[in-house]
């Protein structure tokens, strides 16, 4: 099998990178000429958005926002005492362009998207892991050094177009991409202030 | 006309008040590892159906981790309900017990239930392995940490530790054991690779291991790839314990992996005590 890795600045608001494992291409990647060959595949409606999926379920890594990062800019070392909230991890997320819009907070069961029932409940299915462990970790911090909790993670990616009609005509369009994350990965990391 | 109509509502009330209503608990063999702190809590989750006692704190006197060998009593801090489950087509909720426990050495239980008392019942419940050791001040301390992620078998799984650490102290600290706080996992010594510093979560292994000892330079530091070794756990989060002759360095609990509370691999242990 042929291992291609495209890695590029992410469209997703709270990751950094995603990496996609294999053959496919993310929304990032879609110049919105290249999209506009998949609307001629949309059902038109009396009223509502109708979508069509463009790659679904692609294995994807990603790296994601730093959990916590401190700095110690005193001669003397100091314990940060660190506790972990799944409010500010990763979860589920979405990426949008062109006219749709969603008030793109990262935990699933928030998101108001404002599109495609289908789509939305594709990333209801995994909202019931979102309690997390509890975790408490206390951290020296060496003077003039800043420790950074980062995650990285592995998940599917799905994309596709949607089209929101009323009176069967057209009103907004746009591209999407729903990231379900299946596994975060934490690591600790020193850096010089 | 009336009076059948009232004693039959009567009796379809009675009938339905003294239908057996199911109630079954769902646990789950664990690894838990916890280096606790003053306050720190460990979370059992259950996935529980039907009205059960025990999701009410107001019901349950006491609580404890056993096996045939230990019994370490606890408090129950919280109980605290999650989302819905389908196990084999029956609904579950899922409840997490906060849990705290006066640690004062490390204590190991395997197999261990998780005992819960109420007014007129105990419930016991498997929950897997039960490691908890009292985190104390020392002279060591970590500046980077990562687990090292290979593909064994077709699965994902932890095979080694990164570590960076640092020696506060004034002498050097030669390490000559070290211990992941738990009954299952086992550290291949020999195979540690020191001074490594290009190592990522997803290096292959086999690239680092080498045989070397570990020591920690007076206000020094150093990285060490610490492989380890187990079999059939799912294992996501730990503690360590560094040992140099007498003197001990514990290493605070890790969450490596977060898949949250209920795993595949966790799933696939699933144990269910069905209740009358």
């Amino acid at each position: 099998m042929i291992l291609i890795i495209i890695m590029i600045l992410s469209m997703h608001q709270n990751l950094e990178e995603i990496t996609l494992i294999n053959e496919g291409r993310l929304l990032e990647e879609y110049e919105e000429i290249d999209l506009e060959k998949y609307y001629p595949n949309l059902e038109s409606k009396f009223f509502g958005w109708s979508s069509h999926i463009i790659q679904e379920d692609m294995d994807v890594v990603f790296i994601s926002e730093t959990l916590f990062s401190y700095s110690n800019q005193s001669n003397e070392t100091i314990t940060y005492k660190y506790t972990y909230s799944s409010d500010v991890d990763i979860s589920d997320s979405i990426a949008v362009t062109g006219d749709i819009s969603t008030s793109a907070k990262t935990k699933v069961k928030i998101f108001d998207l404002k599109f495609d029932s289908s789509i939305k409940s594709r990333m209801d299915y995994k909202s019931s892991e979102s309690i997390s462990e509890k975790w408490n970790l206390d951290i020296d911090i060496p003077p003039f050094k800043k420790i950074s909790l980062k995650i990285k993670g592995e998940g599917k990616v799905s994309n596709g177009v949607s089209r929101l009609y009323i009176f069967y005509i057209p009103i907004k369009k746009g591209g999407w991409e729903v990231l379900d994350v299946t596994k975060t990965y934490y690591w600790l990391e020193e850096e010089y202030v | 006309m009336k009076k059948i109509i009232i004693l039959i509502g009567l009796v379809t009330i009675a009938i339905f008040l003294a239908w057996p209503t199911t109630k079954s608990v769902i646990s789950f063999r664990h690894t838990y590892s916890r280096v606790l702190r003053d306050e720190e809590s460990i979370t059992i989750p259950l996935m529980i159906r039907g009205n059960h006692e025990i999701i009410d704190m107001n019901n349950i006197q006491t609580i404890r981790i056993v096996n045939d060998d230990y019994v370490i009593s606890g408090t129950l801090q919280e109980i605290v309900s999650g989302d819905e489950y389908y196990y084999q087509n029956d609904k579950y909720v899922a409840y997490y017990f906060g849990l705290l426990f006066d640690c004062f050495e490390k204590t190991i239980i395997d197999n261990a239930y998780f005992e819960i008392s109420t007014d007129s019942n105990t419930y016991s419940y498997l929950i897997g392995d039960f490691c908890i050791a009292p985190y104390f001040e020392n002279d060591i301390s970590v500046f980077e940490e990562m687990a090292i992620l290979n593909t064994v078998n077709g699965e994902e799984k932890i095979v080694g530790i990164y570590l960076g650490l640092e020696n506060n102290s004034i002498n050097d600290i030669n390490v000559d054991d070290i211990e992941i706080i738990s009954p299952n996992i086992k550290v291949e010594l020999n195979e540690l690779s020191v001074g490594e510093s290009d190592i990522s979560m997803f290096s292959s292994i086999s690239d680092y291991t080498g045989n070397d000892t570990l020591k920690v330079p007076s206000e020094g530091r150093v990285h060490v790839l610490i492989p380890i070794t187990y079999d059939g756990f799912y294992l996501n989060r730990f503690g360590i314990i560094l040992s140099a002759g007498d003197e001990r360095y514990v290493i605070d609990d890790f969450m490596f992996v977060n898949e949250g509370y209920f795993p595949d691999q966790i799933l696939s242990t699933a144990k269910v005590y069905s209740i009358d």
